[in-house]
């Protein structure tokens, strides 16, 4: 039985009945992981069967705590660290009976969108492996598409499990800001990091955001609104339901591909009962370049605690100061290097205000907007990402980079939902996903039209058999 | 901004010097590309945004670590000390 394609909903009813075994759930997957990950790089660590809980393997991306695992970030300064406590989305899940497969690769401290800049070597998309899986939560994304795992958790900072899983050609979830502890989230930029999910279908996201969401007294910026169980979050989707669209320039930096497949979108929403409205979002040009401010200034304070005192790597040298430097110099990636100098230096006094002050006032106004943005409608589409996977080695220029994060920054800046699925393959036989965002804690509702529109599209069944 | 002042934030960020050419390059290309923001007219805020409804206090230890482990190569006093949360309220 191919258990990468019932849900888990099913493994578990096929567990109960006893028509299959945890272990053979388990043995499935762990075939898949041991022919493919030489080939893929999807894990940083990984784990042999427990015999214990379900045996649904995860995948948790290594910047995600789990007590007595070492947890890297990606990053040579925390090659040898172990983790003394555990996440509690993680907690939840254990104690739900998922079993851990590995700890998945990433970009260093979760800073890149193509797992390139990791310091245990990058992932490799599973649809080319000369192409990269995106980033930052590539190797999520990569062991889910590649049946490694039947899910895996990601973190999401400004699109890092949601381009991925376009890149991969399956479902990257973002819940609203403050839905899933951050606690045992190793901290890049703390006001923009959340948690997120990667799985093959829309029904497993919403299967796992019911167990690892809600308040967390150990997390002061979870939110006490209840959160719906997994029976109350699918609900059906009346009709005409009302959506939004970017219309004139705010596309221009996507491909021609990519263009036409989103027109296709749309096409596809109204035939399916939507009432579309075209929307003005030039208001969005400038929030990449608030979120590379804002986030690269709590990157700089976050990283700041990597000094070879507390944690991982500690160079040898005789003053203290030089040890500090030596540590970070040799720990640190260029990547990360790069922006801990930016976020020093918009934070710095003098410059404050021109960089960093503005920043925060654009996401301000960005918030504003989105609210008023979602009085035309329910949902708001976008496409995921600007193109398709690019090759490894590509993209050389940090602004070219950056720039993949073009359509994902907005759901982080105002701390939306958003939610990635696939729509179709490219010329090159590559995914392409779309994204849906909708208003703060409508989760139960964006993942009931998500579901909708990934029973129409049949990604799966329709277009890998065309491929 | 001049390379030789944005060299100081090397020595801000505890990050010595070497190989600072390209890295001095990129962040003066950065800093050029997110000028485009600084530039246009905001209004000016009145509290600073987090999403969430509200901010509760934080407990002051994870339940599960019971300092006698000694997992960061630090005493289990020094360990406990770090792993304190601050109140956030």
């Amino acid at each position: 039985m191919n258990f990468s394609r019932i849900s888990i909903e099913e493994i578990l009813k096929l567990e109960r009945e006893k028509r299959v075994s945890p272990k053979e759930v388990w043995n499935f997957f762990a075939r898949r992981r041991e022919e493919l990950e030489p080939g893929v790089n999807a894990f940083i660590t990984k784990v042999k069967y427990l015999n214990e809980g379900n045996g649904i393997p995860v995948g948790v991306k290594d910047n995600i705590i789990i007590k007595g695992f070492p947890t890297t970030c990606g990053s040579k300064i925390l090659e040898n660290y172990i983790a003394p406590y555990s996440a509690t989305a993680w907690k939840r899940l254990k104690e739900a009976g998922f079993s851990l497969s590995g700890k998945t690769n990433l970009d260093e401290f979760a800073m890149g969108s193509s797992t390139e800049y990791s310091a245990f070597g990058p992932t490799r998309n599973p649809w080319d492996i000369e192409r990269v899986p995106g980033g930052s939560s590539g190797g999520s994304a990569a062991a889910v598409a590649s049946g490694m795992v039947k899910f895996a958790l990601g973190s999401d900072t400004g699109g890092s499990v949601r381009q991925p899983a376009s890149f991969c050609g399956v479902v990257g979830f973002k819940p609203t800001y403050g839905r899933i502890s951050r606690y045992g989230l190793v901290a890049f930029a703390s006001s923009l990091d959340q948690i997120g999910i990667i799985a093959n279908s829309v029904r497993d996201v919403g299967y796992v955001f019911s167990i690892i969401s809600g308040d967390d007294p150990r997390d002061s910026t979870t939110s006490s609104l209840p959160v719906p169980s997994y029976g109350e979050i699918f609900k059906h989707i009346e009709k005409p339901f009302t959506f939004i669209y970017p219309e004139g320039e705010f596309l221009k930096g996507a491909s021609k591909e990519v263009k036409e497949k989103f027109s296709s979108f749309v096409k596809l929403l109204i035939s399916m009962g939507g009432k579309g409205k075209p929307v003005d979002l030039s208001f969005m040009t400038h929030a990449i370049e608030a979120y590379y401010i804002v986030a690269n200034a709590e990157a700089s304070s976050n990283l700041a605690r990597y000094d070879g005192v507390r944690y991982g790597l500690k160079a040898e040298a005789n003053k203290l100061k030089d040890m500090y430097f030596r540590t970070r110099t040799k720990g640190f990636g260029e990547e990360v290097k790069r922006r801990i100098l930016l976020g020093t230096f918009v934070l710095s006094s003098g410059y404050y205000d021109d960089y960093y002050g503005k920043g925060i006032s654009y996401r301000e106004f960005l918030r504003d907007k989105m609210n008023e943005i979602f009085k035309e409608g329910e949902f708001l589409t976008l496409p995921t990402t600007p193109d398709v996977a690019f090759k490894i080695g590509e993209r050389q220029n940090p602004i070219s980079m950056y720039l993949e994060d073009r359509f994902t920054i907005f759901a982080n800046l105002s701390g939306l939902p958003a939610i990635s699925i696939p729509f179709s393959l490219s010329k090159k036989g590559l995914p392409i996903g779309f994204q849906i965002l909708s208003k703060w804690y409508n989760e139960d509702r964006l993942l009931s039209f998500s579901e909708m529109l990934e029973k129409k599209i049949d990604f799966e069944n329709k277009l890998i058999k065309e491929a | 901004m001049r390379k030789d002042e944005l060299s100081y934030f090397f020595h801000l960020s505890n990050i010595s010097e070497e190989g600072k050419g390209k890295l001095l390059s990129d962040i003066e290309n950065i800093l050029k590309w997110v000028s485009g923001l600084i530039t246009i007219p905001l209004p000016e805020i009145e509290h600073f945004y987090l999403p969430s409804i509200e901010l509760k206090r934080r407990n002051d230890k994870p339940e599960e670590f019971d300092g006698k482990e000694d997992l960061l190569n630090l005493g289990p006093s020094l360990a406990n000390r770090y792993f304190k949360v601050p109140k956030v309220l």
